[in-house]
């Protein structure tokens, strides 16, 4: 080979019968063409996979629920006396996962507090979702104090119910003991993956639910029968719909979901990817691609709702209520809600909050618009009181992940 | 400035960035979650640190290389690549504290070239070891991302793809271990986030130019060093 063509490819050797004829080209051969062929895809290919390393190394990819958006989930026991009953506190549910609250702790008191800038706007035009998300946290403070040796006696609204105390939680010494829901309140999480179709038998189900020491006028109703579970699915894939068609609801939904994982530990609340209940291979594959658009994750919602959520789920439940406007009956129904959800979770139950159609609701009323959603509801549960909260539970295929959480210094004052 | 003195200033300042750049990784891996703002405010700053420690600890080794005057043009490129690419990729470990270390390596890393002529030809000579060592680096940076066992796995892994690309002279059982130790592991325990797989599948094929580069160069008596 000549010195030139080395120079230019490299030491391959090829044979005359590789050379091109054409006295313009003699410098390249066949070989040599194809090889500069391989080594420019290569180039290419490999400089794409760089990229796309970086963005596992970036999305933490490989470690998941890591980092210290996730760190209140494995520091939750460890804190002694009220600030650990907060930490217990702070792993409740709550709408989009906004952690509405915030905690004012004391020696032997802890106040609670609504913190109105964590709203999802329109999604929840009357607050109602915020405040069983704060009635939510309440079971958990509760539960957390009484492990811890602390008796908790909780007045209601002691600002009345327009104002931002929620609860005043006054504590004395008592036994510290053990409870089943406490030690659950670490492996509960929303749910949002496919069921595997077992049906949860009917007293399994009741025994999900506990309302010593709430308020009357709150009922849980169990849909199982297969029509009815098929209305109540409709009605969930239509709310969806309408939800995502309605741009302020969209919108103000969407502001809560974080896309990348510098937003997750920074701000360490909202929806994840991680959280959707996707495969290993799809939830890869989606942290990889940039981060969808407002209506691509419309979409996204839209057919998980229809495909999975209302698909696979083994049964339904509706709380209502007969003042459901009421804030102490919403943060009652928080206070149940936590505990059916505690309880499933002890039994291997999975659940996923879905308050489409109240969304709905509560938005045609603040809109003035005619309702749609509400008559159809009534309908479907005739004479039982207005619903406040839904819900599907069944045996997961998958188990859920983790999603971020604000510390304990985070929210209290 | 002669060649002599100017690879005495390489040492030098290769080394100040490997001591600054360590120092960095210590106080990312003990107390960088409680200084954020200035650690970068990263989700794993132990595992970050450690890498941080790592990688300066392997720019200051090339530092030291500097010493012999009769380094190759490709053991130079090396050495610049192991300064520089530790100055660039640790941007992203340690926030602030690493930009001191960032700006020394990259010029050390700089300064390291004798002649860029002659190494631009020596990259095209052996482009597909290059590219073979650029998928180590990659499988080192997800490595740097993933809990513990994993994170080991992967770092081995990605050492053995780039000892596999710089190892002219090793033998093709030698360079296929390495190859395989460096494709699989990881593959499969990380399967799930795709690319592991595809860093796997894209340095099988390249490897086959390069196993076929270095059969054929033991054929004619000699690598190209």
């Amino acid at each position: 080979m000549t010195q030139t063509r080395n120079d230019l490819i490299g030491p391959a050797t090829s044979g005359p019968t590789d050379r091109i004829a054409s006295p313009a080209l003699s410098r390249w051969s066949r070989r040599s063409v194809l090889r500069a062929f391989g080594l420019g895809a290569a180039t290419v290919v490999v400089a794409g996979t760089g990229a796309l390393s970086y963005r596992v190394f970036d999305t933490a990819v490989l470690d998941p629920g890591s980092g210290r958006a996730y760190e209140p989930w494995q520091q939750w026991r460890d804190t002694p006396g009220p600030l650990g009953a907060v930490a217990a506190a702070v792993l409740a549910a709550s709408p989009h996962n906004t952690q509405p609250w915030i905690f004012g702790v004391g020696t032997d008191a802890i106040d609670v507090f609504v913190d109105n800038a964590r709203s999802t706007g329109t999604v929840d035009p009357l607050g109602r979702e915020q405040y069983v998300g704060l009635g939510c946290a309440l079971e958990n403070l509760v539960l957390g104090c009484r492990v811890r040796g602390l008796e908790p006696t909780v007045t209601w609204l002691p600002d009345g119910p327009d104002g931002d105390r929620v609860a005043n939680v006054a504590l004395a010494d008592r036994t510290a003991g053990s409870n089943p829901l406490y030690d659950a309140i670490g492996d509960r999480h929303t749910n949002r993956g496919p069921y595997d179709g077992r049906p949860v038998p009917d007293d399994l189900l009741t025994s999900l639910v506990d309302r010593s020491d709430l308020q009357p006028g709150l009922a849980v109703h169990w849909i199982t029968d297969p029509d009815t579970r098929g209305v109540l699915g409709g009605l969930l894939v239509d709310a969806a719909t309408a939800l995502t068609a309605d741009e302020q609801q969209s919108t103000d939904g969407f502001v809560w979901f974080r896309s990348s994982n510098d937003d997750i530990q920074r701000y360490r609340d909202g929806l994840v990817l991680d959280g959707q209940g996707l495969g290993p291979l799809t939830l890869g594959a989606a942290k990889l691609l940039p981060a969808s658009s407002r209506t691509a994750g419309d979409k996204f919602w839209v057919d998980q709702t229809r495909t999975v959520h209302t698909a696979t789920a083994a049964a339904y439940g509706v709380i209502t209520a007969t003042d459901p406007d009421s804030r102490r009956t919403q943060l009652d129904a928080g206070r149940l809600l936590q505990r059916i959800h505690l309880t499933a979770t002890t039994q291997g139950v999975a659940l996923q909050h879905m308050n489409q159609i109240t969304e709905r609701i509560d938005r045609e009323s603040a809109t003035g618009a005619a309702p749609t959603f509400a008559p159809r509801f009534a309908a479907l549960l005739p004479g039982v009181g207005a619903p406040l909260l839904t819900f599907r539970v069944g045996y997961p295929v998958r188990p859920a992940h983790t999603t971020p959480r604000r510390s304990v210094a985070e929210v209290t004052r | 400035m002669s060649r002599d003195r100017r690879h005495r200033r390489v040492v030098r300042l290769g080394l100040a960035g490997s001591g600054l750049g360590l120092l960095a990784g210590i106080v990312q891996a003990t107390v960088g979650s409680r200084i954020p703002e200035w650690t970068g405010a990263k989700a794993s700053p132990i595992a970050l640190g450690l890498l941080t420690i790592g990688l300066s600890a392997l720019a200051g080794w090339a530092a030291l290389q500097q010493r012999d005057l009769r380094l190759s043009v490709g053991g130079r490129a090396a050495c610049a690549l192991a300064l520089a690419g530790p100055g660039l990729l640790c941007l992203s470990t340690v926030g602030r504290l690493w930009y001191p270390s960032a700006l020394l390596l990259v010029v050390a890393g700089t300064m390291t070239i004798d002649s860029w002529s002659a190494t631009a030809k020596m990259l095209a000579t052996g482009w597909f070891r290059v590219l073979l060592g650029a998928l180590g680096a990659c499988q080192l940076l997800m490595a740097a991302g993933a809990p513990l066992i994993l994170a080991l796995v992967g770092a081995v892994g990605g050492a053995c793809l780039i000892a596999a690309a710089v190892w002219r002279s090793a033998s093709r059982p030698v360079v296929v271990a390495l190859l395989a130790v460096g494709i699989l592991p990881f593959a499969i325990l990380a399967w799930a986030a795709i690319v592991p797989a595809l860093v796997a599948v894209t340095a099988a094929l390249i490897a086959v130019p390069v196993l076929r580069g270095a059969a054929n160069a033991r054929t004619v008596g000699g690598d190209h060093r």
